[in-house]
């Protein structure tokens, strides 16, 4: 009886791992279809006419700031957008409403600066130790899982 | 919300309210959503070939999910681990949706039946430091509520019964 129910239990979390693991292959290859045929600014940059007329909102930093565009960078490509009095955030990122037209310019709708956003992140740093010390003071890692410390 | 202490201290304080014990499992859940769906920025990082988006773990019944299969890995009973970290994590989700977005990006509560996102769009994301604050005071609060829970009561009876006599 016992050993069927570890059998059983077994099966079990097996199952639950097989279908975790389908669920992030799906949403994976979902992804990977997306930024093939889907819009990605790689893709917008490669063919605006095919692309374009997409509008998105993305957190960017942005840089070289002036009267009627700026730009802000996705990792290797440098983008210009068209947007007026727009002001750099402090100590942070700025989220910003974009319409890639189908002439192939980015022009701004929207913005918001996250301003001390980098203050969060070193509060976040600060949380992971917190939680750590709190884990640890709770349990202790044996050979046989987590156990009451 | 972009940081986690709040969503910490949100995670204790519930863990406070309900007496649970093990608080380090309500605190679990209310960080796990953010530290499994952002473990992909390593490997973007290190520019890894592989990239792998681990983001529907920060979905609720993904994270049920997880939580059903990390349970095991706890000598504790199975059904409050679960239920412990769930709190943390459904705080963590409620907490979330408070967000502004300009677009309908927000926390998709019913992946995978569904991938719409949902918001409640009330404050910007890095206005979430006032959340943290006010949150930190309540924690405070019961804090040195439940220390001196009998102390607090004798002096409240003290109280009361020189209001009423007079």
């Amino acid at each position: 009886m016992k050993k069927t129910l570890k059998i059983f239990n077994c099966i079990w979390y097996f199952l639950l791992l097989i279908l975790l693991v389908s669920i992030l292959l799906f949403e994976n290859v979902r992804n990977t279809y997306e930024s093939e045929e889907g819009f990605t600014v790689k893709n917008y940059i490669e063919d605006p006419e095919k692309h374009g007329n997409f509008i998105s909102e993305r957190m960017v930093k942005i840089y070289n700031v002036s009267q009627d565009h700026f730009y802000f960078d996705t990792g290797n490509l440098s983008l210009k957008v068209i947007g007026s009095n727009v002001q750099k955030p402090v100590l942070g990122e700025t989220v910003v409403y974009l319409n890639f037209r189908k002439d192939g310019v980015i022009e701004l709708i929207d913005y918001h600066n996250y301003d001390y956003n980098y203050f969060l992140y070193g509060i976040s740093v600060i949380a992971l130790l917190i939680f750590l010390i709190l884990f640890f003071k709770e349990w202790k890692l044996t050979l046989r899982g987590f156990e009451d410390a | 919300m972009p940081d986690l202490m709040s969503h910490l201290v949100i995670g204790l304080i519930l863990a406070e309210l309900f007496n649970i014990k093990k608080k380090s499992l309500v605190v679990l859940g209310a960080l796990t959503p953010d530290l499994l769906s952002k473990t992909n920025l390593i490997t973007l990082h290190f520019g890894m070939p592989l990239q792998i988006s681990t983001t529907p773990f920060h979905t609720p019944i993904v994270l049920l999910l997880a939580s059903i299969l990390i349970a095991p890995l706890f000598r504790y009973s199975k059904i409050k681990t679960i239920i412990f970290f769930n709190t943390g994590a459904l705080s963590h989700f409620l907490s979330d949706i408070t967000m502004k977005h300009f677009t309908i990006i927000g926390t998709r509560l019913l992946y995978p039946f569904s991938r719409t996102n949902y918001t409640l769009n009330l404050i910007w994301p890095e206005q979430s430091v006032y959340i943290l604050v006010v949150s930190l005071f309540i924690y405070i609060a019961i804090r040195i509520y439940k220390k001196n829970k009998l102390r607090l009561r004798f002096i409240f009876q003290k109280f009361f019964k020189k209001f009423s006599k007079s």
